[in-house]
């Protein structure tokens, strides 16, 4: 793991703690929420590796599903910051009779909101942005009978910014964002062909909230 | 006496030139060899009377100085042709059987043979060699041999991406690994034919292969009807015993061999517990288990139409490979090149066929050496042309000639280390040095 990363992971762990420690915020009613999400990723744009007719991610897998939690705390009428950690799984396709195996992906992130509206109850449309780190699995190419490493699991930067709308209702709501997504490299085992360039993905959120 | 010296040191450097010579010969010579059907000693096997004459022609392989590599394109064992009420044998009763020792000691010394590689691509016969077990009992038997053979009972061999070679049961209804009639099978409906073909072979002498017994059944109507007419439940509602191409048809070719064997939808095959088989199943369930081959063959297997399927089984899997030379897209994710030249076995019949054009490919069939057919192989020779091309000369051959039947030639331009820039080139590249 580049030392970059490990900072990236560091910091991103540190402030996820931070968050979650008790007496670190003074906890009133309704200020925290818990969301469960899942969310669809219909594509991945980017290079999956270098030389004439190499495959974009688009080519080498199919679209993303994925499931996580995140924390938020909301501390002004206008304001929130949040932390959160998933799971993605993107199904391996073939390129030109070479298979991608599954790419996996856990994304570790920290967050801020701004509201629209400072009213919490009904619709409350927001803006997002989240920085982070993200694992991603080691992928393997094979070609009928041979099977050779092409990107080593990992650790990159995460960045997403984009917009969502929840609708509250007591103390649950329900949540629909969509937020375009930066990943770092993957870490490229083969040399030349498997030098993969960041991609960005648009994934579509939903989430079920628990507000406390 | 000086002269008589001098003599004798030139005769004897001039010996010592040839033999030094005749040592540094290139090994260039692929060597294909297919459809052996190596069974147990008994009468309905297929290779019997051919045995020696195979031993002695892999020995001379062996013995050649211009052999780089022996390839079996499949059928090398025969656990298939094997009479319905027996227990099927394994691979290891054939190997061991007292009929097969001199090709297998042949087998034997040439896989040890350094200088020659020996590698087995799998067929429809011994498609079950991608089992674990089974692949060790190969292993075991030929120390040193390359086993293409991979779930669901497929393999291809590959060379210079100029050379694909293949069984070419894949291309085939009745004999394609079909894992969707059965869960948790491979075996096909060929598979029972080739059961019911055993028993008929066994109970009169008479063999008769299951091509053979294809051919005869699926292209004449009037044989099929011929037996159906023991029985009242087996023909369409025409009574004509399928005259449409449908599953009907299928249904009544099997039922037809069935008969025609000697069995009745109620005969049971003893299967042993192989490839999943927890019970022995009756003539009448296998031809409802393979009921909808036919209709379901274009959603499981979408390289070649149903109809081309049935006509490959029947000795056309020319028109496979001339698909493959063409190379439509919707191919084009399922082989890792555009090949020049195509290999099948299969089908018992040796073919060659050049096709001149922009570009120019050669589709060869190696045949067999099974008793009922002459005993056929192809040689592909790979020397250095002009212009840094590569030229395969390949060559069809029948056992006990001295010249090959046929005879061409297909230049290719190989590309350099150097140009190989294109992504997926590099990325076989990586993956062969691996």
């Amino acid at each position: 793991m580049s030392p970059r990363t490990t900072f990236y992971l560091l910091t991103t762990c540190i402030l996820f703690l931070s968050l979650l420690a008790p007496g670190s915020v003074s906890a009133q009613d309704g200020k925290f929420a818990l969301r469960l999400w899942g969310q669809v990723s219909p594509f991945i744009s980017g290079e999956a590796g270098s030389g004439t007719g190499a495959p974009d991610y688009d080519d080498a897998f199919k679209s993303g599903l994925g499931a996580g939690v995140e924390l938020s705390w909301r501390f002004s009428d206008r304001f929130g910051g949040l932390a959160g950690i998933g799971y993605e799984n993107w199904n391996g396709k073939s390129v030109e009779g070479i298979s991608f195996d599954n790419l996996k992906v856990v994304p570790v992130y920290l967050g801020g909101k701004f509201y629209f509206m400072s009213d919490r109850a009904g619709w409350n449309p927001y803006l997002r942005m989240d920085v982070g780190a993200a694992h991603l699995s080691s992928v393997d190419v094979s070609y009928l009978n041979l099977n050779g490493k092409y990107w080593d699991s990992s650790w990159v930067f995460l960045f997403d910014a984009g917009a969502g709308v929840e609708y509250r209702w007591g103390k649950w709501g329900a949540s629909l964002e969509v937020r375009p997504r930066y990943l770092g490299k993957p870490d490229s085992q083969m040399g030349t062909p498997s030098n993969a360039g960041s991609s960005w993905s648009i994934p579509v959120v939903m989430g079920i909230n628990y507000h406390f | 006496m000086l002269k008589r010296i001098m003599v004798l040191i030139i005769v004897f450097l001039g010996a010592f030139w040839a033999a030094q010579d005749s040592s540094a010969a290139e090994r260039n010579r692929i060597v294909f060899i297919s459809d052996l059907h190596m069974n147990v000693d008994a009468n309905y096997s297929w290779l019997v009377d051919h045995a020696n004459d195979l031993a002695q022609f892999i020995n001379e392989v062996n013995a050649r100085d211009d052999v780089a590599e022996l390839v079996i394109l499949g059928d090398l064992l025969d656990d298939w042709v094997s009479p319905v009420k027996d227990s099927p044998q394994v691979f290891a009763d054939i190997l061991s059987a007292s009929n097969n020792a001199g090709i297998v000691a042949a087998l034997k010394a040439v896989c040890s043979n350094s200088n020659i590689k020996v590698t087995y691509v799998t067929g429809n016969h011994d498609m079950l060699s991608f089992e674990d077990q089974n692949k060790a009992v190969i292993a075991a038997a030929f120390p040193g041999l390359n086993i293409i053979s991979e779930s669901p009972g497929l393999g291809a061999y590959t060379k210079d991406d100029v050379i694909w070679a293949e069984h070419g049961h894949r291309y085939c209804l009745f004999n394609a690994p079909d894992t969707w009639s059965r869960t948790g099978s491979h075996l096909p409906m060929g598979y029972f034919i080739s059961r019911l073909a055993a028993s008929k072979a066994a109970s009169t002498g008479q063999v008769t292969t299951t091509p053979d017994l294809l051919d005869l059944f699926v292209k004449s109507p009037s044989e099929r009807l011929k037996y159906l007419q023991k029985t009242n439940g087996f023909q369409n509602e025409n009574g004509e015993a399928g005259a449409i191409f449908d599953d009907a048809v299928i249904i009544a070719v099997f039922n037809a061999i069935a008969l025609w064997s000697g069995n009745w939808p109620w005969d049971q095959f003893i299967m042993n517990h192989i490839d999943g088989y927890d019970t022995d199943p009756s003539v009448g369930k296998v031809a409802f288990t393979y009921n909808t081959i036919l209709s379901g063959w274009p959603t499981r297997q979408n390289r070649v139409s149903q109809v081309e399927a049935v006509w490959n089984d029947l000795g056309s899997l020319s028109s496979a490979a001339n698909l493959i030379f063409e190379m439509p897209d919707s191919l084009k994710d399922k082989y890792p090149f555009k090949p020049r030249i195509i290999l099948f076995g299969h089908t018992h019949e040796a073919a060659f066929q050049y096709h001149s054009g922009d570009v120019d490919t050669l589709y060869t069939n190696t045949g067999t050496w099974i008793d009922s057919k002459p005993m056929t192989w192809v040689e592909i020779q790979i020397t250095s042309g002009n212009d840094g091309q590569k030229l395969y000369e390949v060559s069809l051959w029948f056992y006990g000639e001295k010249t090959p039947r046929q005879k061409s030639t297909i230049a290719v331009t190989i590309p350099s280390k150097e140009s190989c820039k294109t992504w997926s080139c590099l990325v076989y590249e990586h993956l062969l040095r691996k």
